[in-house]
């Protein structure tokens, strides 16, 4: 088989010069990896965010005044609007633990309702819904359950009313890991429950959730709703998916503008480096040109000795990447998402890779990287043979 | 046949560090090797690196052959340089990085894409001036009579018609030196032409004829 000898040659600089190229390689792989980790863990996160946000209620309504609390009538206002389904009470709010102010979400359903019945089967295949009410027990999120145990407190945790009364409630199940992006610090009680731990009254709720089948009435049924309640705050479902878009693609944007500085700081560099301070490289393009090459077969071994290292150095660096971020779960990096000042985070980062940002960084870095090494070696080839080789 | 004729060279033109390297300088080689005479900065180099292609000239003719060098484009003066030129270097000019074989191999590269082939036609080169025992090693670590083999060899490799050597022993010892000699005896009988630049003294009592041209202050004296 004949095998080519430019690609002989190609090899054999690319081996025997790679001191050249470590120190671009190594710098390259350090900046890919980590621009590459962040945009990994921003995708998923947004991407199961998405997820479970489909998931949810069309609507949520809940109180706009310092009083959370709304009574049964709004529920049946809600109601008769028409278009409206799927109806769902909740009770939420948040619970401190006595210790260094850390604090939990506390959420009251009704078991019996439709769609909580069915988003507790989707969580937990086998669970018995008449045993979960048939004594004073809870479902917690797994870094409440951690935060409880390192507390001593094993298979429950009494709760301090505002009464000043103490009720023991028992943790029931545990929710899956896959859940702590939404509910990290949640805790699942039946609604009665909740409202003697929060202190509301007796068919007092915090939110009300609907959906709304027919996409198009959407912003009918908002108006309607505001036309009805001067109180309230409604946040619907597109908004939620929108605000985590802006969010992340700020996250993003700043993480893009950073990765850019340093990109062309390190691209400086190597443009200096190789205009300039590599005079063994101007010998050789030189020698090159003397025996013969012409320009065009020192750009064709320049081009391809410098994608041959960019495309290696992006392959590794996203590589190491796609391990940190979803083997071992982004240590240390993901607190940049999620922050550390309540409950500590444990996510299971479901593997999303978004290919057009991965084509965006390859065009961001490579092609500055190409042109930094290219450009200085066109002019060298471009000047006479014997200018070159002094 | 190579005619030079009415060639000048200017450096830096129209700036105050202008320099007239070559002065009108003519001459034509035919069969036997022309050796160049003269002092340092007398225009030997300029006037071969302008047969070898590596340059224009400012002004006149250079035809190798049925070729009008000094007018080629770039593109076709480098496959003239490829194929048509051996260009032996006073320093060498190795890539110090990579071994004699590779060194070697060099020129062949953009003409032949088969790399079996041009490592035999390397082999054969090295075999010419006896350097093959070092065709793995390094260049850096050969001495300067192994260096200047390398380099003879390299010029070889393309069968090329027109042999080029600027102050090819001035780095070597006797024997080297010698042995150097041998070799332009035989490129000569083969019929190759050569060209040398050289101060040298050497030269002026070679066992083969050759012309001997003196060259002061960029013009040949008669």
């Amino acid at each position: 088989m004949r095998s080519s000898s430019f690609l002989y040659f190609l090899t054999l600089m690319l081996f025997k010069q790679k001191s050249k190229h470590i120190g671009s390689i190594v710098i390259s792989i350090v900046l890919i990896s980590l621009i590459s980790s962040l945009f990994f863990l921003s995708s998923s996160i947004k991407s199961s965010l998405k997820d479970t946000i489909k998931e949810q209620p069309d609507f949520v309504v809940s109180k706009s005044t310092i009083d959370k609390v709304m009574d049964s009538e709004y529920i049946d206002k809600i109601a008769s609007i028409r278009g409206v389904e799927s109806i769902n009470a909740r009770v939420y709010g948040r619970y401190y633990f006595n210790n260094k102010g850390k604090s939990a979400l506390i959420v009251g359903i009704d078991p019996f309702e439709e769609s909580n019945a069915k988003y507790l089967r989707v969580l937990f295949n086998d669970i018995d819904i008449e045993k979960f009410l048939s004594k004073d027990y809870m479902i917690v999120s797994s870094s409440v359950d951690n935060y409880l145990k390192s507390h001593f407190f094993k298979d429950s945790y009494t709760f301090k009313l505002p009464s000043g009364d103490f009720k023991r409630v028992g943790i029931y199940r545990v929710l899956p890991t896959k859940t702590n992006l939404i509910a990290n610090d949640m805790i699942i009680l039946p609604i009665d429950i909740a409202r003697e731990i929060l202190g509301i009254d007796d068919d007092g709720v915090t939110s009300i959730s609907f959906d709304v089948a027919n996409d198009a009435e959407w912003s009918n049924v908002k108006s309607l709703l505001y036309g009805s309640f001067i109180d309230i705050n409604v946040v619907d479902k597109k908004e939620i998916i929108s605000y985590y878009d802006e969010m992340f693609a700020y996250k993003q944007g700043l993480f893009l503008l950073l990765y850019i500085i340093s990109l062309v700081t390190f691209m400086m560099i190597l443009y200096q480096r190789y205009s300039s301070v590599y005079s063994v490289e101007k010998r050789d393009i030189g020698i090159l040109r003397a025996l013969g090459w012409s320009i065009k077969d020192i750009l064709r071994l320049k081009l391809s000795e410098s994608f041959i290292v960019a495309m290696s150095s992006f392959i590794i660096g996203v590589v190491i990447a796609y391990i940190y971020v979803f083997i071992f779960d982004a240590p240390l990096l993901k607190y940049i998402f999620f922050g550390m000042d309540n409950l500590s985070v444990e996510i299971e980062l479901k593997p999303y890779i978004d290919i057009g940002m991965l084509v965006s960084l390859w065009l961001i870095y490579t092609i500055p990287f190409i042109s930094a090494i290219i450009i200085p070696s066109w002019r060298v080839a471009t000047t006479s043979a014997k200018e070159a080789m002094k | 046949m190579i005619e030079i004729s009415q060639v000048y060279k200017t450096y830096n033109m129209g700036t105050e560090s202008e320099f007239e390297a070559l002065k009108g300088v003519s001459f034509t080689v035919r069969d036997k090797p022309v050796i160049l005479k003269g002092v340092s900065g007398s225009g030997k180099s300029t006037l071969l690196s302008l047969i070898a292609g590596f340059e224009k000239p400012t002004k006149g003719k250079i035809i190798v052959d049925d070729l009008l060098v000094s007018k080629l484009p770039d593109l076709h003066l480098s496959n003239y340089r490829a194929t048509r030129v051996g260009f032996v270097f006073q320093h060498f000019n190795l890539i110090e990085s990579i071994t004699v074989l590779d060194n070697i191999i060099v020129p062949l590269i953009p003409i032949y894409k088969d790399i079996e082939y041009i490592k035999t036609l390397a082999y054969r080169a090295m075999k010419r001036v006896g350097i093959e025992h070092k065709a793995h090693q390094d260049t850096k670590d050969l001495s300067g009579g192994e260096k200047q083999r390398c380099a003879i060899a390299r010029a070889l490799v393309n069968d090329a018609s027109l042999i080029v050597c600027d102050e090819p022993t001035a780095n070597l010892d006797k024997k080297n030196r010698d042995n150097f000699i041998d070799i332009i005896g035989d490129l000569h009988s083969e019929g190759k032409r050569v060209i040398i630049a050289t101060h040298d003294p050497v030269f002026e009592n070679l066992d083969f004829e050759c012309e001997i041209l003196n060259i002061k202050d960029g013009r040949i004296e008669e």
